[in-house]
């Protein structure tokens, strides 16, 4: 049974967000992010409609958008350009629209910051698993087969990221008294 | 589970649900006489929440999606599949 979710128009863009997040962790920049996702739907379209509904589309396109980004990798060490991020230049706001409610509204936007801040301030390797597993939700196997690791890898690997993700969100206290986010529980 | 630290090691499993039955019985087993361990649960899951309310991460420009159906319109089959 072909892949069926948009019926004979499947694109996977249901995905959208999720590429796009698990782009923004690796290349930390706007533009490069935009740039690799439009790249990931370009390859993995032409085989979209031929997919069987048992397929884990999911992490098929997850799979394309690491191997795109890889590539980039490479062709960069062979022509060493200037880089830059949005992140060290302060300019990551795309953060997702908050509920409605003013209050909670403001609250969920501080956090979501200082979350988003203390992600991009690890490295590579901590952003990246904290992103499929913690937003994603890619199981271990998952995750495993994505990285090209053990599964024992990715198990220590995240043990890792979230102490250090621990440690900075424990040291980013919100200065206003509006942002009444908790982290004492974090110690 | 033998101890504290078979436990420590198993926190994580539990919270992301990759115990099999049988760890899941021992650990809870350990956890109801170890409290130590029942703090560090705590926090391991208050961490869990906050990432947990701060989904989704980014959200994608509405501009990409538009950009993507015209970068793949008319696109034909030519890459295998899983």
């Amino acid at each position: 049974m072909p892949y069926e979710h948009y019926g004979s128009d499947a694109t996977g863009l249901e995905y959208l967000d999720g590429l796009y997040g698990y782009a923004m962790v690796l290349t930390r920049n706007h533009a490069e992010a935009e740039d690799l996702v439009q790249e990931t739907y370009v390859r993995a379209m032409p085989a979209m409609k031929r997919l069987r509904s048992e397929s884990n589309v999911k992490g098929w396109l997850f799979k394309i958008l690491r191997n795109a980004w890889l590539n980039h990798l490479r062709k960069r060490r062979t022509a060493p350009e200037i880089e830059w991020s949005d992140v060290e230049n302060g300019l990551v706001g795309d953060i997702a629209e908050p509920s409605k409610d003013s209050y909670y509204a403001l609250v969920s936007k501080v956090e979501r910051e200082q979350v988003q801040a203390a992600i991009q301030a690890l490295p590579e390797k901590f952003r990246e698993i904290i992103l499929l597993r913690e937003f994603e939700e890619l199981s271990y196997d998952e995750i495993a087969g994505l990285l090209d690791c053990p599964v024992g890898t990715v198990m220590s690997r995240l043990a890792r990221a979230r102490s250090k993700l621990r440690a900075l969100l424990t040291y980013t206290k919100p200065e206003s008294s509006v942002g009444k986010v908790r982290y004492e529980g974090l110690r | 589970m033998k101890d504290c630290g078979d436990c420590r090691e198993n926190i994580l499993l539990y919270l992301h649900k990759e115990l099999s039955v049988s760890q899941l019985i021992e650990f809870r087993a350990h956890l109801e006489k170890c409290e130590d361990c029942r703090k560090a649960l705590e926090a391991e899951e208050e961490l869990s929440r906050v990432l947990h309310r701060s989904r989704p991460l980014y959200s994608a420009p509405a501009t990409l999606r538009d950009r993507i159906l015209r970068a793949t319109k008319g696109a034909s089959p030519k890459e295998s599949a899983p």
